[in-house]
């Protein structure tokens, strides 16, 4: 099929609008080029617009000068304007949540802060299940639901490293609660799986990074990790980087004589940056498909 | 923080290359060579804080860091 657009031969031209007719390139026939003259003053009346347009661009390019005052040379820039500094947290004591706490747990309920609308409240190890159990059941509060377990270690702190934080939410209420316990990896603290069974999970998480036991946890062992890994991953004493260890001397095979020699030239040479043999050897070992992580009893 | 910065905040010496540490009458610890700054810091961190319970428990009188280009390595004398 053509299409209609086609033109046959011995079909009609097409005409221009002003009637002359046009070949089908689009260029204009030797009969519709008009005389020298007309195009001398074609150019002309163009030529003039274009001086027209340059003139007004100047003058609102001197206008616009005129308005800025010209900065001396040398002269120093204008101090940049310091950003709002973002909100702090306020002390939460009057909050009714820790007014309640305060009134049945007295001195177990230490500071309380609010940030952002979050509140925090510094709970002592000891009654940490009291304290939890009563948000859980009071009808005022009831956080029935443990939304995360989690941990902070701050190594300057040396009779109390760590700090494990429970984030409550109430879905009657609609409200959250953070609370925060200060321990150590010896002593621990209680596990809140009787009163949360969600909290199971959740501890044996921080006890695999942090090394944090829960006393009366149904099942504490790792739960990412292999189970025979030495030392706590989040803690602030345990690089980021992969680092050969004892597991990774009993599970991965060691490096060759000829991939440490080749390992350092390319150190030598600054093209080692992106990975380390080592990791190279685990992506392999991953990809074939071997057992490389010892079975979970 | 950078690992000059974390050997200035725990009082441990800077040194440059393992033989000025040996020099100085230190002791080479463990080595970690990280691949790119944050994990450069993050080493020099653990290196760090183990070296600093060392000496709180008395069992180094001074602590130091060898910063290199590529490699950290924590340092301590008795």
């Amino acid at each position: 099929m053509m299409s209609d657009d086609t033109k046959q031969p011995g079909s009609e031209e097409p005409m221009r609008p002003d009637g002359s007719p046009a070949d089908s390139s689009g260029t204009p026939s030797p009969s519709a080029i008009p005389p020298a003259g007309e195009l001398a003053g074609a150019d002309a009346e163009k030529a003039a617009m274009v001086e027209q347009a340059k003139s007004r661009v100047a003058a609102i390019k001197e206008s616009l000068a005129a308005e800025k005052p010209a900065a001396a040379p040398g002269a120093p820039k204008p101090p940049v304007k310091k950003k709002e500094e973002g909100p702090k947290p306020t002390d939460a004591a009057n909050h009714p949540l820790v007014k309640k706490l305060k009134k049945e747990f007295g001195e177990a309920i230490g500071e309380a802060q609010e940030f952002i609308g979050q509140l925090s409240v510094r709970v002592t190890r000891e009654q940490i299940i009291d304290v939890c159990g009563f948000l859980r059941d009071d009808t005022e509060t009831q956080f029935n639901y443990l939304s995360d377990v989690t941990c902070v270690h701050y190594p300057e702190q040396v009779e109390a490293p760590f700090e494990m934080v429970y984030n409550l939410f109430s879905i009657p209420r609609n409200e959250r609660v953070r609370l925060k316990v200060k321990t150590d990896d010896k002593a621990g603290v209680e596990s809140v799986t009787s009163v949360w069974p969600a909290a199971n999970w959740l501890e044996r998480e921080v006890y695999d990074l942090f090394g944090i036991p829960f006393a009366g946890h149904p099942d504490l062992r790792r739960l990412l990790l292999p189970a025979d890994w030495e030392g706590y991953p989040l803690r602030k004493d345990y690089p980021l980087e992969f680092i050969e260890n004892a597991w990774t001397e009993r599970h991965l095979p060691e490096m060759t004589e000829v991939q440490m020699e080749q390992l350092n030239q390319r150190r030598g040479y600054g093209l080692e940056i992106l990975s380390v043999p080592q990791e190279r050897m685990m992506r392999d070992i991953f990809r074939g498909g071997k057992e490389v992580m010892p079975k979970d009893k | 923080m950078t690992p000059k910065e974390i050997a200035a905040r725990y009082d441990a010496k800077v040194f440059d290359t393992p033989a000025a540490a040996l020099e100085a009458g230190f002791v080479l610890t463990e080595t970690a060579e990280p691949r790119n700054v944050w994990n450069k810091a993050s080493a020099a961190s653990a290196i760090v804080l183990k070296l600093v319970d060392k000496k709180s428990r008395g069992e180094a009188e001074e602590i130091g860091l060898v910063v290199e280009s590529w490699r950290v390595t924590g340092c301590y004398k008795e």
